[in-house]
């Protein structure tokens, strides 16, 4: 914006020049104008220059020559001048405004506020000081004041839409959200093509409860405007907010479509797609999105986060590392790379970055929480230190005040009655919590238990439908805030929460810190050691998970299962399994399909020692990391380093589950990572034939594989230390008659075993979650 | 403080919309589509093109009387375009508008001879006038155009089998199969042609390779465990219908079969969609299935009407008949020499009554539950005939009142239903059975009791037996009831 060189006071210098240099001047400052006007502050400069030299000392020539100087980029110049030409005209308000804008675009927040007070006391009503000087107080919170100049201005000025949005975000920061509404409608009519301003409205609107309203108003106005963005941006906005997350992503996507330069629809989109489980989606919009706004930190830790979701971890690291060297240490920046680091394989690297956000900040749950699932990759980790960083995150979780009152749950104490459960977890489909719980569930007894679900939006998936076909109820609760979720559970009047979630990536275990119902326990869902929490009553484990004496590393009571902890669902369209490989091969292949996160330096080179000890063997590592060439290139030099020529290791990348599970009939044994083993992976590989060699430590995630292969009746693959895991692993290579003879009754002898038999668990299940009730009921009878 | 842009900044492309919103219909995301489609109408002036991508979105949504109206603006503007042909033809279809389907196909078959999609619709449009001889050679030259196109694979196959080419259509099935190994469509559409031809272990077998393969549906699983029920192989097809239950837990078809293998509780009754998805797959070639089976029963609902009626077998008029689940209208076939009639039908499958109207013996044929239809009708019918229906039905005293109430004075209901092989004490005192192949069976004690709770007087209860399956008899009864209390 530019001065108005006719706009201004008479110009007193001008009277003593020429005629001649008058009419020069004259042309250099009209020329100077219309190349500040278009754009062009270096060449404007020159003109304007040559005016003043010519005698031209006119205020308003004067002025675009101080901002074309700042234009220019020497601002302290621009503002001598602007000092000098305001102590000249003392009642013009132009200079005070301009210099409070350069002042402002320089960062000197508190010197620009002063300059717009200047040129408010010289012209009270001036919109662009009014609005300019809210702006700043608004940005030191100084609501009210901002309010009340933003009135003035938009009585002064009612036909500037950006005077009315910025008093509607007044309005907002005081509370007033009906009136900010109301402002924002006022500034939507003056600008219905503006997307932060139609966004804002529908965002005041779901805040005072009328977002059903709005959305109803919007699809009406965008009937008739189809192709208007903001419309469709604020639909999008409101649609997710009221759950109905897939036509929140198809009106955005349309949004994007029409105007794919616009930030707020495409931020909006990502952001949908995410709540959708679309990351490879959302990664692709939050790429543009950041090519839009490259400087954007937020926008490139979600970028980040997201290509960590689509197993694009390379980049991930690169991006973050970024951030952390342009920016110093930042929570969530640290807490995403740790969690990249950790899956490509580095777990030392990964922990030190989680040690550095709990040093950061201490009393932040998420870095706590990125310590423990970064430490329980960890070679080093035990159970003691495992549960000392949870204990980290159940400590910082924030915590809602005791409801008032003596009672504090409504359950009637009734040891015998029909309890109500709350499954609570946004994996409730098809995901090792629903593989793993299912069936479990489906055999609990419907007179004894009900069963309601507390997660996902309905998608098409076969093991949500058999969720879906066993819950009396199903709520959508996966982007509920901890506390709204924790007063929702209580007011379903569950009596025993059982949570599948975990610390993980969406992970809702924070609403448990509400204490939300009177019985808590923990089962499957990042089940990898204690939650650390104090309010978690219990955790599902069985003997070989928690042998006694294992009580010392659980803040929760351990609720042992007669067999093992976990009731396995194979899936239908699992193939066949065949004979045993290595005879038509002529060389055995061992196998591991566990993520790299699980591939430490130790497994590595105990592997390496089971590769030499059986000559002519092979490796077969099979994990999405591996679609990475930076990785495997890490990984065979990894494996060079220990003696093993790449030929022997085979890296492959994911795959569909299906040939995933195809794969197996290519592997003669598994060797489990340590100290995190397999869980699903370990009852898959059992369910095609193939047998793991384990070797149990201390935390929880180390003993997934014992607890599933002694379900099975294969405790003999269950080893104490790394010498016996080697010597398991070749013994069983140079046994093939016996490995093929157990390859070939393996998938009915898993069908037969606890691990499969549904029923059994189911019963075991209801005695146990029935015992954790009659505590209860004790404890309040006592 | 930024101010206001009060325009766009990039203006959108109606081309580059244009082709979004194609993709975007072509990938079946008709709800993505859709506010696209409305920005595009209003910035891209109007054209044959986009009348049909609405037309196509319109028809998605089943909004069918739109479309057309969308196809007839867009043909207005350019009368020969062969895709605004194409698309009304399938949307005169989907109107019941055959002879129009007919006329739009013929003129896009000769304005594009060569074009794939046109003879697919014409084949379909064919298919739909019983002319499958016809439809062969357009499905034909489709198909192997666009090996890939499921649809047009299964029309192909259809055509084939209904001009009696039962091998011929399996084999494009296998061919399709081998095209689109992961459409589990062709999967379901194979195992019916081979249970269409009583080729159980056929059948089978394509169920199985479809598990293996990773394409099993719950169709497949349910399937699957039809064939093996047939077979004889009851354990196998226990774990089957466990599968099916597994993919769709909610589905009633799946949870029938299920309780039929005695993995859940039992229901009273088969769901109407049971029996809607059974008799649907099984209508074109139900007649000739049933007459393989040995199927006898309505030549003894006959029998026994002519026992209790002679004269009607002496040529006396009698009427209205109410043919409770017509089914194809065999039963109307076996009456059509005597004076009974107006005969009205009614079944729950579309698909049966479609074949049954072909026959032109009913006056009347509805589409419905038949215990809906009993409890809103107010005729007094001389005759209701029930041939082969309450093997559906577990308890039976409900329908038995609903009869009983729509039967004229000294009226007959006629039907059948199986005897419960080796009931045991619990058996005897409830009274029926749910067998594993998702039929009910019945205790005669049981039988007796109903009928006089109901108010009926027995004339005639026969066994018989009803048809042979897996190599043996299946025994019945034939049971005539008169209604002799007149309180309903």
């Amino acid at each position: 914006m530019t001065g108005d060189a006719t706009g201004g006071a008479v110009h007193p210098g001008a009277e003593a020049a020429s005629a001649i240099a008058a009419q020069e001047a004259e042309g250099h400052a009209t020329l100077g104008l219309a190349l500040l006007r278009g754009g062009h502050p270096a060449e404007a400069l020159v003109s304007l220059r040559g005016a003043v030299a010519f005698g031209d000392r006119r205020p308003g020539t004067l002025l675009n020559l101080a901002l074309a100087e700042d234009m220019a980029g020497d601002a302290a110049r621009a503002h001598t001048m602007l000092r000098e030409l305001a102590v000249a005209m003392p009642g013009w308000d132009e200079p005070p405004l301009r210099l409070g804008e350069s002042l402002r675009r320089t960062g000197r927040l508190a010197d620009a506020e002063a300059e717009y007070e200047r040129a408010l006391e010289r012209n009270p009503q001036r919109p662009e000081a009014l609005l300019s000087l809210a702006a700043l107080l608004m940005l030191r919170q100084e609501a009210a004041r901002a309010q009340m100049l933003l009135l003035r201005c938009c009585s002064r000025a009612p036909d500037r839409p950006d005077a009315w949005d910025a008093l509607g975000l007044s309005l907002m920061m005081t509370g007033d959200v009906p009136a900010a509404e109301s402002a924002f409608a006022e500034a939507q009519r003056l600008a219905p093509q503006h997307i932060d301003i139609a966004v804002r409205r529908a965002e005041a609107a779901a805040m005072a409860g009328a977002a059903a309203e709005e959305l109803a108003r919007l699809e009406v106005a965008s009937a008739e405007d189809p192709a208007n963005v903001a419309l469709l941006s604020a639909r999008g906005l409101l649609l997710g907010k009221l759950g109905r997350r897939d036509e929140a992503v198809e009106v955005l996507e349309a949004a994007v479509a029409l105007a794919p330069e616009e930030m707020v629809p495409t931020v909006a989109l990502a952001n949908a797609l995410t709540v959708t489980s679309r990351a490879k989606q959302a990664a692709e919009v939050l790429k543009r999105a950041v090519e839009l706004a490259p400087r954007d930190s937020n926008l490139r830790n979600n970028y980040a986060a997201t290509l960590v979701r689509v197993y694009r971890y390379g980049e991930a690291q690169e991006i973050l590392e970024g951030l952390l060297a342009e920016q110093g240490p930042q929570l969530n920046v640290l807490c995403n790379l740790t969690n990249a680091l950790v899956s490509m394989g580095l777990q030392q690297e990964g922990v030190a970055r989680a040690q550095e956000a709990v040093r950061f900040a201490p009393q932040a749950h998420l870095a706590w929480r990125s310590l423990g699932n970064a430490m329980a990759y960890h070679p080093a980790v035990t159970g003691e230190t495992l549960l000392e960083a949870y204990r980290g995150v159940g400590r910082t979780l924030p915590r809602a005040p005791s409801p008032p009152g003596p009672q504090p749950f409504a359950n009637t104490p009734d040891p015998e009655r029909r309890l109500r459960l709350g499954l609570l977890s946004p994996t409730l489909k098809t995901h090792p919590v629903g593989w793993l719980t299912i069936a479990g569930f489906e055999t609990l007894d419907p007179d004894a238990f009900e069963i309601v679900c507390l997660g996902q939006p309905e998608a098409n998936d076969p093991i949500e439908r058999r969720f879906r076909a066993l819950a009396s109820a199903w709520h959508v609760v996966d982007t509920d805030a901890p506390e709204a979720l924790a007063t929702r559970i209580r007011e379903l009047g569950i009596d025993i929460l059982v949570e599948l979630s975990g610390f993980g990536d969406r992970g809702l275990i924070a609403a448990c810190a509400h204490r939300p119902a009177p019985v808590q326990v923990k089962w499957v869902g990042m089940q990898n050691h204690s939650t650390g929490l104090a309010e978690m009553d219990w955790m599902i484990t069985d003997r070989w998970e928690t042998p006694e004496g294992f009580e010392r590393f659980y803040q929760e009571k351990l609720l042992r299962m007669p067999d093992g902890y976990v009731c396995y669902s194979p899936p239908p369209y699992a193939p066949d399994v065949v004979t045993l490989p290595a005879l038509s091969r002529g060389q055995v292949t061992f196998g591991c399909f566990n993520n790299t996160a699980k591939i430490t330096p130790v497994v590595i080179a105990t592997w390496a020692r089971v590769l030499q000890a059986v000559p002519g063997s092979r490796l077969v590592l099979k994990a999405h990391q591996f679609g990475e060439a930076a990785t495997c290139a890490r990984f065979h030099s990894a494996f060079a380093a220990q003696g093993i020529a790449p030929g022997r290791v085979e890296l492959r990348a994911g795959s569909p589950h299906r040939q995933l599970l195809s794969q197996y009939n290519e592997i003669d044994m598994v060797l489990d990572p340590f100290p995190y083993s397999g869980g699903l992976t370990t009852c898959e590989a059992l369910w095609m034939g193939v047998p793991t060699v384990s070797v149990p430590g201390e935390t929880f995630a180390s003993r997934h594989s014992a607890s599933h292969m002694s379900n099975a009746g294969l405790q003999d693959w269950v080893v104490a230390d790394l010498d016996a895991y080697v010597a398991r692993a070749v013994a069983a290579a140079s046994d093939l008659p016996g490995l093929a003879t157990l390859r070939a009754g393996l998938r009915e002898q898993v069908r037969t075993s606890p691990l499969c038999d549904a029923p059994r668990f189911g019963r075991n299940l209801g005695t146990a979650l029935r015992h954790t009730w009659r505590a209860w009921c004790a404890e309040q009878a006592g | 403080m930024q101010l206001a842009p009060t325009s766009l900044p990039v203006g959108p492309d109606p081309a580059q919309l244009t082709r979004r919103v194609q993709d975007m219909i072509a990938a079946g995301r008709v709800h993505a589509a859709r506010p696209l489609m409305a920005a595009l109408r209003r910035l891209a002036p109007p054209s044959p093109e986009l009348h049909d991508m609405e037309a196509r979105l319109l028809l998605r949504e089943g909004r069918i009387p739109e479309a057309l109206a969308e196809l007839d603006a867009g043909l207005a503007m350019d009368g020969g375009a062969v895709e605004l042909l194409i698309s009304r033809a399938d949307a005169r279809m989907q109107a019941q508008d055959v002879l129009g389907a007919a006329a739009d196909a013929s003129d896009a078959v000769i304005l594009a001879p060569r074009h794939p999609r046109a003879k697919a619709v014409l084949g379909v449009v064919l298919l739909e006038m019983n002319r499958p001889e016809d439809a062969v050679p357009c499905l034909r030259e489709a198909v192997a155009a666009e090996p890939r196109h499921a649809p047009c694979v299964r029309a192909y196959a259809t055509a084939l089998e209904r001009c009696g080419e039962h091998d011929a259509a399996a084999q494009v099935l296998a061919d399709g199969i081998r095209a689109i190994p992961g459409d589990p469509t062709l999967r379901t559409a194979a195992i019916m042609v081979a249970m269409r031809a009583r080729d159980f272990a056929g059948a089978a077998d394509i169920a199985e390779a479809a598990r293996r393969d990773g394409v099993a549906d719950a169709q497949v699983f349910g399937l699957k465990g039809h064939a093996l029920s047939s077979l004889g192989r009851h354990g196998e097809a226990t774990a089957a219908y466990a599968e099916a239950l597994k993919l769709a837990p909610e589905d009633p078809y799946v949870r029938h079969l299920v309780a039929a293998a005695g993995l859940r509780p039992q229901s009273t009754r088969a769901p109407a969609p049971y029996l809607e998805t059974v008799f649907d797959g099984y209508a074109q070639r139900f007649e000739s299935h049933l007459i393989g089976l040995h199927y006898r029963v309505p030549g003894l609902l006959r029998a026994a009407l002519l026992e209790l009626r002679p004269d009607v077998g002496d040529g006396a008029a009698l009427g209205p008949v109410l043919d409770l689940g017509c089914g194809t209208g065999l039963m109307g076939v076996v009456l059509s020499d005597l004076k009974l009639g107006p005969i009205t039908g009614i079944d729950v499958s579309d698909g049966m009554l479609r074949e049954a109207a072909q026959k032109e013996i009913y006056g009347d044929l509805v589409h419905g539950e038949l215990e809906t239809f009993l409890a809103n009708d107010r005729t007094d019918w001389p005759v209701i005939l029930a041939a082969d229906v309450f093997c559906y039905f577990g308890v039976l005293d409900e329908v038995m009142k609903l009869c009983h109430a729509r039967l004229a004075p000294g009226g007959l209901l006629l039907f059948t239903v199986e005897e419960m092989p080796q009931p045991s004490e619990e058996d005897v005192a409830k009274g029926w059975r749910l067998g594993r192949q998702g039929r009910f069976s019945h205790h005669a004690d049981y039988i007796l009791r109903v009928a006089a709770e109901a108010g009926f007087a027995l004339r005639v209860m026969r066994r018989e037996g009803l048809r042979t399956e897996a190599g043996a008899d299946v025994a019945g009864m034939v049971v005539a009831l008169e209604r002799v209390r007149h309180d309903g």
